[in-house]
């Protein structure tokens, strides 16, 4: 066929050519071999770094469940998505943008939205120790705008549990130079309030507590710098307490604060009130109702200048406690019994009410600080005792009723949560596991992040 | 067939470069370069020889023919101009580039037909075998190919390439 384009001399290979031909196959061996050890590390590497770099945020979505995000380990990036059934502690700077703790692990991160709610960012995945599961993911934050405040997570080594503060929305946080042990903040504009003990917390075990002082302390730059504020009245009251156990800041102005003091039941089980008009310059003490068996905790808040809501409540036995909640019109001078709830061993009220209070479910200090009580208005409030319903009142805490829906839904199984509002109107309420549930009118709650 | 065996290569080894040459040196015409394309077809035979010990002439007269295409073209871009007196001139260059330029332009099972029946000078069986096919297929395809060729090369030479590619 192609005979005219052969080579009429034709090929006479030999052992030369052989040699060479062999000598060309090891080269294109070797080159292999060479080319799939190149090729396996650049795969070994590509694959570590793909394992190293890889964003954790692909996989999971805001309405995914708090076990899918479990799922991703490490710290989480920036950005990585949050479901609202990992939320422990909601807080809102305004309608659209909040920061929460969530529950990542066995660890908390800082989540934060900027739609109302509806879906969460991972801003810190690698907050200070102390704000995880072994404390029950205890601490408290609050937010004005990009400055936040981080306090009251379970003590440091050395006995501190400092207050830590940010500037960038929660992106790092540096710790506050006082304390050791910070018990509450309030922050009203850049105008910081901190009450700080000057004594290490004793670690489990350790020889009893003695008393510690109490200072107060203030900033007016966000946090940056602090000094204790020259205060008449105060140190002499607190500082009279065997031991501060839980210490409640609730400022109402720049000019008018309340502190709530209980020391431990074993050392008195007293419960102390303060009050500052003048912006901590002077305080006077205010009685406080509370006494004989619901002396174990207390819990304020407030709507107004001089509308104050005391809750108190008494030692729990078997998913219930006895409470009472006392109203006041004048800044705590005087105190009226408005609602409770009495049982297991507590005697009635000396007035007559009824029990328009729910037993179940724990209020301090069996929850976490002051986030069960939420008052809107003087005849506007929630109550969202621990491992209860969240219950409503609309003629200032006489009659008190669960709002419907939410323990369909799973609230008040156990899981830390809190509930918070801005307005009368705007609220929201979380529970590990449960979600995030969001009001708009105040009356109607639906869930965000489904 | 060639012998299996450690040595297999080895006997095999004048055989296969025989037909890598041939199949070379019909497409590009230098002795050199043939000798050349021989050597590396057979350097990949003898890499992958454990699968191919059983017939390797198909795939030695396909690895073969692509490395002469390959080189052909690469010598066909332009060189620098000579100095002096020309050397030998092979009178089939002209065909050569023809049929390279028709080959490339067959669909690939003609080609693979053609190259490996006519240009391997393989069997109509050892093809079937090599593609995969029967052999009636293989009658198929190669007459379509050369159908093919004989056209293409009519539109690049004239009338005449009919008589040179007769078959």
């Amino acid at each position: 066929m192609f005979g005219h384009l052969d080579d009429p001399l034709g090929a006479s290979p030999g052992a030369r050519e052989l040699a060479r031909v062999l000598r060309r196959a090891h080269v294109i061996r070797a080159r292999r071999r060479v080319a799939a050890v190149a090729a396996c590390v650049v795969v070994i590497v590509g694959f570590a770094g793909y394992l190293a770099g890889r964003p954790q945020t692909v996989h999971i979505s805001s309405t995914e469940t708090g076990y899918q995000f479990n799922e991703l380990k490490g710290p989480l990036a920036v950005g990585t998505p949050v479901p609202t059934t990992a939320l422990v502690n909601v807080v809102f700077d305004n309608a659209e943008r909040g920061f929460a703790l969530a529950a990542h692990r066995d660890q908390a991160v800082l989540a934060e939205t900027t739609d109302g709610g509806s879906s969460w960012q991972v801003q810190n995945g690698d907050l200070p120790s102390g704000y995880g599961q072994s404390t029950g993911y205890a601490g408290q934050f609050e937010f004005v705008g990009s400055d936040g405040y981080l306090w009251g997570g379970a003590p440091e080594s050395d006995g501190s549990v400092p207050l830590w503060v940010t500037s960038d929305g929660g992106i790092s946080w540096r710790s506050a130079a006082i304390g050791p042990v910070v018990y509450d903040v309030s922050a009203i504009g850049s105008n910081v309030w901190a009450l700080a003990g000057a004594c290490n917390v004793e670690p489990v075990g350790g020889a009893p507590a003695a008393p510690c002082p109490v200072v107060l302390e203030q900033s007016l730059d966000g946090g940056a710098s602090w000094s204790a504020v020259d205060e008449a009245g105060f140190t002499e009251v607190v500082n009279a307490l065997p031991l501060a156990q839980r210490v409640e800041l609730a400022r109402i102005t720049l000019s008018r604060s309340y502190v709530l003091t209980t020391s431990a039941p074993d050392q008195s089980g007293t419960t102390e009130l303060l009050f500052t008009g003048d912006s901590g310059a002077t305080w006077q003490t205010r009685p406080v109702p509370c006494g004989g068996a619901f002396d174990l905790g207390a819990e304020i808040a407030a709507s107004g200048t001089d509308d104050l809501w005391l809750l108190c409540g008494s030692q729990a036995s078997a998913g219930q406690q006895s409470k009472q909640l006392y109203r006041s019109e004048d800044g705590g001078t005087t105190w009226t019994l408005t609602a409770s709830a009495t049982g297991l061993g507590t005697p009635p009220p000396a007035a007559s009410q009824p029990n328009t209070l729910t037993l179940g479910g724990y209020i301090a200090p069996y929850s976490i600080g002051h986030k069960n009580l939420a008052v809107a208005s003087p005849t506007t409030a929630w109550l969202y005792p621990f491992r209860s319903d969240l219950f409503k009142t609309v003629n200032g805490g006489l009659a008190w009723s669960a709002v419907p829906g939410l323990d369909t839904a799973g609230f008040g199984s156990g899981g830390p949560g809190n509930v918070t509002f801005i307005s009368a109107q705007q609220g929201w309420i979380c529970e590990y596991g449960v979600g995030l549930w969001h009001t708009s009118d105040g009356v109607h709650w639906y869930p965000l992040g489904v | 067939m060639p012998a299996r065996g450690l040595d297999g290569f080895d006997l095999a080894f004048p055989d296969l470069y025989r037909l890598a040459y041939r199949v070379a040196f019909r497409i590009l015409g230098d002795r050199g370069d043939a000798e050349d394309v021989a050597q590396e077809a057979l350097a990949r035979t003898s890499v992958r020889w454990s699968r191919l010990e059983d017939r390797p002439e198909g795939w030695v007269t396909r690895v073969a023919s692509n490395l002469a295409i390959d080189r052909y073209r690469r010598r066909r871009r332009p060189a620098l101009p000579l100095n002096g007196p020309v050397g030998i001139v092979d009178p089939h260059l002209g065909e050569r580039g023809d049929l390279v330029a028709a080959l490339r332009r067959l669909p690939r099972r003609q080609r693979q037909a053609v190259v490996l029946r006519y240009l391997g000078d393989l069997s109509e069986a050892q093809t079937a075998l090599e593609m995969g096919c029967s052999i009636g297929a293989v009658k198929s395809h190669g007459a379509r190919g050369l159908t093919s060729l004989r056209r293409h090369l009519s539109e690049s030479t004239g009338a005449g390439g009919d008589n040179v590619w007769a078959s």
